[in-house]
């Protein structure tokens, strides 16, 4: 699919398409950890990746570093704001630490949009060079390839957490918090550490989409951005990670799609979400395709 | 050496659910917790295992001080509890219940986990090991790979015993471990019990089973309205009015 993706037509194309569902699979992936994996939704993977993005973009404008050595500095901005937004998870958890992370969310826009140093306010960040090996900018099938390659690695991170024993858990307190911290599991802890885990990958995407649009501004993280993330791991199932991917491919080639109307491109998303979750209450049962999984 | 309880007590709002009450269970002893429903058995067992703390008195493992700690420092000092109304990781198989008790407070290597170090995948065929072992005591060898929302209520009740054995206790606190069993499974419950008895390992146990407690008891003691009222042997505890009143 990832190989196919290329060959579709829209606003974008070709392969800008293909780079772009990478940027929004990585976010995903990065929620699949917090949401699917540790069971706390947070509202706030938009602007964490964001942070991610300013990173590379003002280290590659301003101190002129390549794009590879600003993927681990995008990478740690984005789990810094990230952990931060998840602190709470301390304290709350489920819907009163999903609200939370919202409000978080919205302060750090604020931040961008009001920020001259680091963020150029308004403004945003423009003119960020384009990557590069050495001296030879990537092509677009060459970024494309670079976008795969980061999607392919944090996929198999991600996985393997899954697999080992924080993901069983993670699993455990999201199922029971109580039976979990009777065994000794650090519920708490692990919690903040999903926010921290999950905005580091959140932000190698953040670092993508500063070095595929070359502009970075808060107006591209917005709670809009958020909504796709979550769409993306709930149509590929909780801790469903191989199927992230498709999902989060479908869903750029559907957006692109509808490029032109942005208006109707969000509502689309929104009656999405809407029949995801109406078919996870059982909505659709007489359908055997849409009965909800047990 | 010992689980021990020093005339504490717990309110919830203006209720004393628990009112003084001390108790001591030492490594291979098993103390039972008998009397009505809403005596405060289940407080007991909560302060005991760290789920609560207690408005008074107080609470020691092993000489060490606990009083007002969480579940996770009385996991570490060696009480793990399992509960009355099962509390299973319903979406997880029996075996990765059963890991998360043998490696609950265990640290977890981040970067060994994710790059599978020789050492780390060693740690882990061990944790399967114990796991096994621990599911092949309670009979669920066979059942391993099985989620444990599809098993039957008998099966549920061994994953978490299992689960409670893996995390290799020093005190097994158990609220009501024989609820809803048959009695063939309550004998093999108690030949359970009595094999981690032989082991050295303390329990403290609520249970209505009579048949269960006179086997595995060597202490048994009658709480009501919060208060201990008599503490004894089965045959001494169970002829007193306020028990035999119940029975």
């Amino acid at each position: 699919m990832l190989v196919a993706l290329p060959e579709l037509r829209g606003s974008l194309s070709g392969y800008g398409l293909g780079t772009d569902a990478a940027y929004l699979c990585l976010l995903a992936l990065g929620l699949q950890i917090t949401y699917g994996l540790s069971g706390q939704l947070s509202v706030a993977v938009a602007p964490v990746a964001g942070m991610g993005a300013y990173a590379t973009a003002y280290l590659m404008t301003s101190y002129g570093w390549s794009f590879w050595a600003t993927l681990p500095v995008a990478a740690l901005a984005s789990a810094v704001v990230g952990t931060l937004v998840g602190l709470p998870a301390l304290r709350v958890r489920g819907d009163v630490l999903a609200l939370v992370t919202l409000g978080g969310g919205e302060v750090l826009t604020t931040v961008y949009l009001n920020t001259r140093t680091f963020f150029g306010a308004y403004d945003g960040i423009s003119a960020v060079p384009p990557v590069a090996i050495g001296s030879t900018i990537l092509t677009d099938a060459q970024l494309y390839g670079v976008a795969a390659l980061l999607t392919l690695l944090a996929l198999l991170v991600v996985t393997a957490l899954a697999r080992g024993p924080l993901g069983r858990a993670w699993r455990a307190d999201r199922d029971d918090p109580t039976a979990a911290a009777a065994l000794g599991v650090s519920g708490p802890a692990l919690r903040l550490l999903s926010f921290t885990l999950g905005s580091a990958v959140a932000g190698v995407g953040g670092a993508l989409f500063a070095g595929h649009d070359l502009f970075v501004s808060s107006t591209s993280f917005t709670l809009a951005r958020t909504v796709d993330v979550i769409l993306v791991v709930l149509l590929a199932g909780e801790g469903r990670l191989l199927r992230t991917v498709f999902a989060a491919a479908g869903l750029t080639v559907l957006i692109n799609q509808l490029s032109g109307f942005a208006a109707v491109s969000e509502a689309v998303t929104g009656a999405l979400v809407l029949l995801v979750v109406a078919q996870r209450l059982g909505a659709f049962a007489r359908l055997p395709l849409l009965r909800p999984r047990t | 050496m010992s689980l021990v309880l020093t005339d504490v007590r717990r309110a919830f709002g203006g209720v004393l659910a628990v009112d003084g009450v001390s108790l001591r269970v030492e490594p291979g002893q098993a103390v039972a917790l008998l009397g009505p429903n809403g005596a405060g058995k289940t407080s007991v067992v909560n302060l005991a295992s760290g789920a609560v703390p207690p408005t008074g008195g107080r609470v020691a493992v092993d000489d060490r001080d606990l009083t007002g700690s969480g579940p996770r420092r009385f996991a570490a000092a060696g009480v793990v509890r399992t509960f009355q109304s099962l509390r299973l990781f319903e979406t997880m198989t029996a075996q990765e219940n059963v890991l998360i008790g043998a490696h609950g407070s265990a640290r977890l290597p981040l970067a060994a986990a994710v790059l599978r170090t020789p050492r780390f995948r060693r740690h882990e065929r061990e944790l399967r090991a114990a796991t096994e072992q621990a599911l092949a005591e309670v009979g669920l060898a066979d059942r391993a790979d099985r989620v444990v929302s599809e098993l039957s209520h008998g099966q549920r009740r061994r994953v978490e015993l299992a689960r409670a054995l893996a995390a290799q206790p020093a005190y097994l606190v158990l609220d009501e471990p024989g609820a809803g069993l048959d009695p063939a499974a309550v004998e093999d419950l108690a030949e359970l019990l009595a094999a981690q008895q032989e082991r050295g390992i303390g329990l403290l146990l609520v249970e209505h089973d009579a048949a269960l407690v006179e086997r595995v008891a060597d202490v048994v003691m009658a709480i009501v309205g919060g208060r201990a009222v008599a503490t004894g042997t089965y045959d001494e505890v169970h002829r007193h009015p306020d028990i035999a009143a119940q029975s």
